[in-house]
């Protein structure tokens, strides 16, 4: 019997303003999916999520969402903030 | 409505934002409270030279959303002459009025003022809460000074 080598995996905290959560993410996961699933677990509405951003904390850019976890050197133990890209003006 | 009570939602909503350390890191706020007012004193992410004061006033609170007004930042005074003065801010407030107006969903001066027969946007504290507010200010500030 085979066994799979596990991927590697970090505990991050993901913040925004709806709340905060702390879970280990593979190192292999892209920015995107981290955001989502982090949006879901924060009851905010997954189908806005193109108008959030991942940050760094205290970054000013937004990661790059088709970059992974590992390509972005995330490393275990980093806050990491979602935050709108732009807010609602009427 | 009862101050007691309001009080007493108003006191869970700042407990919420001094919580989230994460978000007050990352855009660099320090807040303060007197009484029913949120003193939150943000600069724009890429100029932390450059202070404002943004002061939420949540007296009724949650029946009335927050009225919000920029102050100075050294002298914790109103006056329009404190407000962003350039770029994007301008096209979210009005300056018609005696003070200008942050004219944001969430706001007093949105659903009070500017959009007070809108009934598509209703003020729903659970919808905005103050950290949301404070965060949509923040954005609002970025625009200025991209």
């Amino acid at each position: 019997m085979s066994v799979g080598k596990e991927p590697p995996r970090i505990k991050l905290t993901i913040e925004s303003t709806a709340g905060s959560i702390e879970r280990f993410y593979n190192l292999h996961q892209k920015i995107q999916a981290v955001k989502v699933s982090a949006m879901a677990e924060l009851h905010m509405d997954p189908s806005t999520a193109g108008n959030y951003g991942l940050f760094i904390k205290g970054k000013n850019e937004p990661l790059p969402e088709d970059k992974t976890l590992g390509e972005l050197e995330i490393s275990e133990g980093m806050t990491l903030v979602i935050s709108p890209l732009g807010a609602e003006v009427i | 409505m009862d101050p007691e009570l309001s009080k007493h939602y108003f006191d869970e909503q700042v407990s919420r934002v001094q919580s989230l350390k994460g978000i007050i890191e990352h855009y660099g706020w320090t807040i303060s409270v007197e009484g029913f007012d949120v003193y939150v004193t943000m600069h724009p992410r890429k100029y932390p030279e450059k202070r404002f004061l943004a002061r939420l006033r949540c007296n009724e609170y949650p029946k009335r959303a927050p009225s919000c007004l920029v102050a100075g930042s050294t002298n914790w005074k109103e006056g329009a002459q404190y407000w962003p003065s350039v770029g994007p801010f301008q096209a979210a407030i009005s300056r018609s009025q005696s003070q200008p107006q942050l004219c944001i969903p969430g706001i007093r001066e949105f659903h009070e003022g500017c959009h007070a027969t809108d009934s598509s946007r209703p003020w729903l504290p659970e919808k905005y809460s103050l950290a949301k507010i404070l965060q949509d200010v923040q954005v609002e500030l970025d625009k200025v000074y991209p």
